[in-house]
This record gives C-alpha cells, sequence and structure tokens, in this order.
C-alpha cells in the first residue's frame, strides 16, 4: 500500500446535472499539512465531505489509513477529527456542554480532554455564556477544539480560519502547525485565502470547478513561480532589439513603449543597462520581479494574470 | 444507546420546547375549565373534570404536542447542523433517532403526569367534590400510561417526518387531525382508531358504563401504530426528497 494518509480516485460528486467534484486524485501524505485551495464554490466542501461519509460520491473512491473508505467507517472516522463549514452546536447549551455531549458520544470519560481542548483555542472551561451568545469567531474555536478534541492522526479543517481576527488566525495557524510538527498529525485543511495556504501549508492541491489543477509540495509550487526583470525605458522597442542582438536573448516580452519584460534573469543586468545607455536610451527603472503565489493562482485557474 | 440518550437530556437543558409541552398541558387543563363556564346543568366533580381532561387531552392537544416536541428535537440536529459532528463520530442517523424517540417516550410519560397534576390543581381551585388519594393515584397511572400510548400511536408521523428538516410541521398537522378525529370514532371503532384506542388501555370511563372496550382490539391497534414506526425507521435514507414523502398516506390508512 502506498504511504499516503488519504487517497482519492477519480472522486466526482454530481448534483443534478451540475458537477461539483470532477475525477479528483489527492494524496495526502503522512505528518504533512495539505492546503486545499481554491475559489469559492470550487468543490472543497464537497470533497471533504465525502471523505468523510457525509455526503456519498457519484463514483470515485476514497482511502483512508490505506483502507477503503466505504465499509470502513466505524474503524476511519474514529481517528479522523473534522470541521466541516460553519459550527454546528446546540445554541441552548454552553461551549463546555457542547463538547460534554460529543465527548459522552466518543466515550471519552475524563473531562481533562474538554478542558484541553478549550484551553488549545483559548476559550473558558466551564463558562456560563450560551453558544447562541457566542461570537462568529468563538464558534468557531469551538469548532476546532471539538475537531482536536479526541486527539485524532487525521485532522480536516474545511476553512478553519473563517470569521476569526487576525490575532486568532495566527494563533490557529500556530497550532495547527504545532499540532503536525509535535504530534505528528496528519492535516487537510482547505481555505480560499491564497496567502493561508502559503503560510501553513507544505504541499498544496489546487481545485477550481471541481477539477485538481495541481498538486505538489509548496516548495515546488514556489520554483515555478516566474522571474523577470522588469525594465522601464524610453524606448522599449530599441531596448528589446539590443537585447536580441546584443544578448542573444528572445525570451522577452514587450508590454508597451515603455515596459519591457526580460525573462532570462541570468544575463548580466549591468552591463545591459550599459549598452541601452550607450544606445540613448534613458533607463527610468530595472527591477528583478518575481510572480507571486497569487499570480500564478490566477494564471492557472485561467484568472487575470500580469504576466 | 445509554449514551445517547444520556446526551438527549443533556440537549434538553433550557431548551424552550420543554416549556411549550407544559404550557400546553396547563392549556388543556384550561380549556376544560371554560367548558364549565357554559352552564348546562351539569354538576362538575372531579370525576368528571378528569375526564373531560383526558378527553380535551386525546383529542385536542396531546397528539400535536408530543409529534411537535419530537419533531422539534429531530429537526432541530439539521437546523442547528450538528448532524454533521454526530454522523462524523461515527453514530448513524437511525441510532440517534432510536434515542431521540426513546427520550421522546420518556417525555410522554412526563407530560402525562403533569397535565394530572394540573388537573388536580384545578380541581382544588375549582372546590370540586369526589378527590380521594385512591382516584388521585389511578389517575396519575391512568394520564401518565395514557400520554405514553398517545405517543406510541404518533410514531409512524414522527418518524416518517424525521428525515427532512421541517416537513414535522406537516406531522403536527396530521397528528392534531388524527387526534380530533377520535372524537367521532363510535361503538367498534373506538377500540380499532389507535388513539381511542390509547383510552381503552388505560380503561377510560368503563365503570360508568360509558364504553365497552375490546382491550385485544385496542392492545393490537396500539402496537400495530408503534410496529409500523419502527418499521419507518428501516426506510432507507434518500438524500433525493421524493421518496420518504410517496409513503406518507397509505400509512395512515393502515391505522384507520
Ligand atoms: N447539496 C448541494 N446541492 C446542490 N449543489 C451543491 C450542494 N452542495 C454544493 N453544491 C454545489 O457544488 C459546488 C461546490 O461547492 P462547495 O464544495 O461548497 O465549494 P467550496 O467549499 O469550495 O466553496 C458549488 O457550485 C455548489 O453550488
Ligand atoms: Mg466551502
Amino acid at each position: 500500500m502506498s504511504d499516503y494518509i488519504i487517497e482519492t480516485h477519480d472522486l466526482t460528486k454530481r448534483y443534478g446535472n451540475q458537477i461539483s467534484v470532477s475525477h479528483l486524485n489527492i494524496h495526502v501524505k503522512k505528518g504533512r499539512i495539505y492546503g486545499l485551495l481554491g475559489r469559492n464554490g470550487a468543490g472543497k466542501t464537497t470533497t471533504m465531505r465525502m471523505l468523510l461519509g457525509l455526503t456519498a460520491p457519484t463514483s470515485g473512491e476514497v482511502t483512508i489509513f490505506g483502507k477503503h473508505f466505504q465499509g470502513n467507517e466505524k474503524k476511519i472516522l474514529p481517528r479522523i477529527g473534522c470541521l466541516i463549514e460553519s459550527p454546528g452546536f446546540y445554541p441552548n447549551l454552553t461551549g463546555t456542554e457542547n463538547l460534554k455531549i460529543f465527548a459522552t458520544l466518543r466515550g471519552l470519560k475524563n473531562p481533562k480532554y474538554i478542558k484541553n481542548a478549550l484551553e488549545l483555542v483559548n476559550l473558558p472551561y466551564r463558562d456560563k455564556k450560551l453558544f447562541s451568545q457566542y461570537s462568529l469567531g468563538m464558534k468557531q474555536r469551538l469548532a476546532i477544539a471539538l475537531a482536536v478534541m479526541h486527539n485524532p492522526e487525521l485532522l480536516i479543517l474545511d476553512e478553519p480560519i473563517n470569521g476569526l481576527d487576525p490575532i486568532g488566525i495566527a494563533e490557529v495557524r500556530d497550532f495547527i502547525r504545532e499540532l503536525c510538527d509535535a504530534s505528528g498529525k496528519t492535516i487537510l485543511i482547505s481555505s480560499h485565502i491564497l496567502s493561508e495556504i502559503s503560510l501553513l501549508a507544505d504541499d498544496v492541491g489546487i481545485i477550481d470547478h471541481g477539477k485538481l489543477l495541481e498538486e505538489e509540495s509548496l516548495k515546488e509550487l514556489e520554483a515555478k513561480n516566474a522571474k523577470f526583470i522588469h525594465f522601464c525605458v524610453s524606448d522599449a522597442q530599441k531596448a528589446a532589439q539590443i537585447i536580441t542582438t546584443t544578448f542573444s536573448s528572445k525570451d522577452i516580452r514587450l508590454a508597451d513603449a515603455n515596459n519591457l519584460y526580460l525573462y532570462n534573469t541570468t544575463l548580466p543586468v549591468a552591463k545591459i543597462n550599459r549598452s541601452f545607455i550607450e544606445a540613448g536610451i534613458d533607463i527610468q527603472e530595472a527591477h528583478l520581479c518575481e510572480d507571486t503565489l497569487e499570480d500564478y493562482f490566477k494564471k492557472i485557474t485561467g484568472g487575470e494574470g500580469i504576466a | 444507546m445509554v449514551t445517547i440518550i444520556k446526551t438527549e437530556f443533556i440537549k434538553l437543558k433550557r431548551y424552550f420546547i420543554i416549556w411549550i409541552g407544559v404550557s400546553l398541558m396547563l392549556l388543556t387543563v384550561l380549556l376544560t375549565l371554560f367548558t364549565t363556564m357554559a352552564d348546562d346543568g351539569m354538576t362538575w366533580d372531579y370525576q368528571f373534570l378528569f375526564e373531560q381532561v383526558v378527553k380535551n387531552f386525546v383529542t385536542m392537544i396531546f397528539p400535536m404536542c408530543i409529534t411537535l416536541i419530537s419533531g422539534y428535537m429531530i429537526s432541530r440536529e439539521y437546523t442547528d447542523d450538528t448532524l454533521k459532528n454526530i454522523e462524523t463520530l461515527p453514530i448513524s442517523f437511525q441510532k440517534l433517532l432510536a434515542g431521540k424517540l426513546i427520550v421522546s417516550a420518556i417525555l410522554s410519560l412526563f407530560l402525562g403526569a403533569v397535565c394530572f397534576a394540573f388537573t388536580v390543581i384545578a380541581n382544588f381551585i375549582m372546590g370540586y367534590e369526589g378527590f380521594s388519594l385512591a382516584s388521585a393515584l389511578t389517575g396519575l397511572v391512568q394520564m401518565t400510561l395514557l400520554g405514553f400510548f398517545l405517543y406510541l400511536t404518533m410514531l409512524p408521523i414522527i418518524v416518517l417526518t424525521s428525515r427532512q428538516r421541517s416537513s414535522f410541521l406537516v406531522g403536527v398537522i396530521v397528528a392534531f387531525v388524527y387526534g380530533f378525529i377520535g372524537m367521532f370514532a363510535n361503538g367498534a371503532l373506538e377500540s380499532i382508531y389507535p388513539v381511542t384506542a390509547a383510552l381503552g388501555l388505560i380503561n377510560y370511563r368503563s365503570g360508568t358504563g360509558g364504553v365497552m372496550w375490546n382491550k385485544g382490539l385496542c392492545l393490537i391497534s396500539v402496537l400495530a401504530m408503534c410496529a409500523i414506526g419502527i418499521a419507518f425507521m428501516f426506510i432507507k435514507p434518500k438524500p433525493e426528497k421524493k421518496e420518504v414523502k410517496k409513503t406518507n398516506r397509505p400509512a395512515h390508512k393502515k391505522g384507520w
């Protein structure tokens, strides 16, 4: 068997004639954080619901911990902690009472489990406040507490930082990182916020319109990003000629009369500049640029990109 | 299963629906007291009050009340979005439903007892004759059990409407009609129609020469409804909504 914790084979979900998830093949490695990145409506939640058996796939298979999910739910699910979409709790109960319900159902008798989980997300234990009076951020924290309470090996977190304030986001990010590094947990996390994924994930899957467009480690992804030198000059046409003739590089793009992009970053920039000046071209700017992940994301999902 | 029942009780804490139930029990007694205003020359005593309360309990309030409470307890798992947390434990919807139905059964006993308590209080306020400890004891047992038996006859409605978010409200209306029709059941029909059969099981008014109950039929009728309800639990859940509705109609015909 492979050493993937989660593996899907052509996982597909169809609602009526709309395909929400299409032939998805994701591979989540042990002890790593896998970020599923996609716009709203890309199919992240649907994918996670299928991984947890909350929604039946139209076709395709899910393998978790090396076992087929279907038929092994009772063995697999207790080893997973999850948070799917909005936090769902009983509004007439306090946070502690809510967790007590799920702890009891899981057979966790020791109140320590509840206490620790609440501590982890910075919520008070045995507080009088009812869930209906919680702020969105507190609700989200409680949902995270529920996901980690029973110390599962695998966490499936659907947009866990939704509704948190910036400090809360940083806290949650830190402890998710900690759960992975210190306790060796495998974590599948989804987000539509690219910076979150790039700050947290080891591996990234990019999903758009239900299809997995890319799957690789964050390092590879970053290395793929285009680097280029941007020249802002008085005569870009002439400058382009100099580069093609004198430096024999065709790896350029003329944006307009003044802007020129050179994609071969190994060329000697200082020498190019001197040649420009000698040819009577004024240089306003010349600098090395790098596409952000965001640009890359836009590019591969077919959105507007700059380069 | 014990843990599911235990957690169901935790979920009821501060839950408004319990108070609606208690209020409805109070309403049953108040409704009965209002009819005393219509002075038709009857002299009321405790026994008569009790019988009138039972009549309103059966035909007006309780079927609707217990269907409402059970329906709320079930549908909240959808509306509060907690079902996903329970199903990923994993606990199946069926098991959860079974736990809830047992808790509802306990609540039906409780509400029966509450209604009886209100009846006794009303009797004291009105100062009717004929109240004795012995009659109180039988009355308590009778009304408590009546709640439970009526609940059993409502099971098919409760289970059928459990698969969808708010179809239980339809169930509440059906339950009301179902109970109300009991008012018109006569003769042998009284032992067959499940709602009135529940009355037979508690021996309602048999002493005063009112009704001749066929206890066997009563028992069969109530148990049949209970069995139908339990059978409905095993209908495979269909995410597509059509399946559940189709089975709705034949179900009730069987009972009548
Ligand atoms: N129960 C459902 N019925 C019909 N369509 C659905 C359902 N759930 C999700 N969808 C559709 O599937 C697509 C993917 O949704 P979702 O997985 O929630 O996206 P994401 O979580 O990435 O924002 C959306 O177009 C959504 O409208
Ligand atoms: Mg989503």
